[in-house]
């Protein structure tokens, strides 16, 4: 009888959790692909205006913090001869400068903290799984661009 | 007996719908990811003119100075800089390496003439667009209304591309369709499929094609773009799931 409640207690969790793992992934990637879209967005305007202004940076952590507690590094090569740049991730030099066309902007979001779909992912292992072994699962993205206007 | 059954049901499941509807989201993601990282990219151009070169040729022919037509892109370093910044919007080394062998093709769009760049980076020579006009190649350019071909005696004919008995939007037809042919030839897949890029032709003044066609427009400028696809396919249990993605994407310098 006790044979019997552990089996089906057994085959509900693996039932259980095959439904919450796919539910996780499918926002585990919506997530990723909405951070992703925002960050292209901001990246591109900086590109095209040659300017990451306050208005656009405080539009990029509003809408990112809605999804989550995330990291932003952004930072500026700024061409100073053809291959040679001169790089800085301060934001308060950064932000409101004026752009040059060859100047690189990158800016990478990460994750604070694993995503649900992780968690329970490497929570499923039961710690057999070596800890350096786990699955990355923090939301990450970066994307660059060369600006392709000047700014004056 | 119920347990095994609900066993099967439950690997049914698995197998059929939540596998494949990973792998449909995951490609659905790297469809919008891929195009967009290739866009930022595609913006290099800006960056490629050759400052040491003038495009004096067109200025020779009589089109005029212009602040776009002007100027010469130095191809190789468009390259370098392409897939430098390609290299930095991309997280996963392996990843790179695959968007890098799937980039069948990278053309660089002139006014008269385009070139085309390999999967090993060797830049084609430029392919001319031409028209067949009394059996001599009539040479037409999207910028102009204008078309000269050589006579015997190596002089060359100007002339309106009317009194060539082309409509400005034949002409443009005529360029749309020699960049689909050529690019064609080197963008196709193993089993040979390649594929048919739908570029605006500016002058073709119908709605619904504007409507269809009006997302790729490479004849209002200098352009510079990318063709990638990747033909992913799937088998389970002899169900192959197709997960194909293909790309287009570029930067054009417009004239203004």
């Amino acid at each position: 009888m006790s044979g019997r409640i552990i089996s089906t207690m057994i085959t509900m969790f693996i039932f259980i959790l095959f439904f919450l793992l796919s539910i996780t992934y499918s926002l585990h990637k919506k997530i990723e692909l909405n951070v992703d879209t925002i960050n292209y967005n901001v990246v591109e305007a900086v590109s095209t205006n040659g300017k990451l202004s306050e208005h656009l940076y405080s539009h990029l952590t509003n809408s990112i913090t809605k999804y989550g507690d995330f990291e932003i590094v952004v930072k500026l090569e700024k061409q100073i001869s053809p291959g040679i740049y001169d790089i800085h991730y301060d934001n308060s030099y950064i932000v409101e400068k004026n752009l040059e066309i060859g100047d690189k902007i990158s800016i990478y979001i990460e994750a604070r903290e694993p995503s649900l779909f992780g968690r329970l992912m490497n929570a499923s292992t039961l710690g057999i799984i070596d800890s350096d072994n786990l699955m990355e699962s923090k939301i990450r993205s970066i994307k660059t661009a060369v600006v392709s206007k000047n700014r004056r | 007996m119920g347990r095994v059954l609900f066993l099967i049901f439950l690997a049914i499941i698995i197998v059929f719908i939540m596998v494949p509807n990973m792998l449909l989201i995951d490609n659905h993601n790297d469809k919008i990811i891929m195009k967009n990282n290739l866009n930022l990219s595609a913006r290099v151009l800006m960056d490629s003119i050759d400052m040491n070169i003038s495009n004096i040729d067109e200025l020779s022919e009589g089109y005029g100075k212009s602040p776009v037509y002007d100027i010469k892109i130095d191809k190789n370093g468009l390259i370098r800089e392409f897939y430098g910044v390609l290299s930095k919007n991309i997280l996963d080394e392996f990843w790179y390496k695959e968007i890098k062998k799937n980039i069948k093709v990278k053309i660089l769009v002139y006014s008269d003439r385009f070139y085309i760049c390999d999967n090993f980076n060797r830049w084609s020579p430029p392919y001319y667009f031409i028209y067949k006009y009394d059996d001599k190649p009539l040479y037409i350019s999207s910028k102009v209304e204008r078309a000269y071909f050589y006579e015997d005696d190596g002089s060359k004919v100007y002339g309106d591309i009317s009194s060539f008995g082309l409509t400005l939007e034949e002409r443009d037809e005529l360029i749309i369709s020699k960049l689909n042919n050529e690019i064609s030839k080197y963008a196709s897949d193993e089993l040979g499929k390649s594929i048919r890029i739908k570029i605006y032709n500016p002058n073709n003044k119908d709605g619904q094609y504007k409507a269809e066609n009006s997302s790729f427009n490479v004849l209002d400028g200098l352009t510079f773009f990318v063709v990638y696809f990747n033909n992913n396919r799937f088998n389970v249990f002899d169900n192959d799931i197709e997960a194909s993605n293909y790309q287009v994407a570029g930067y054009t310098l417009e004239d203004y």
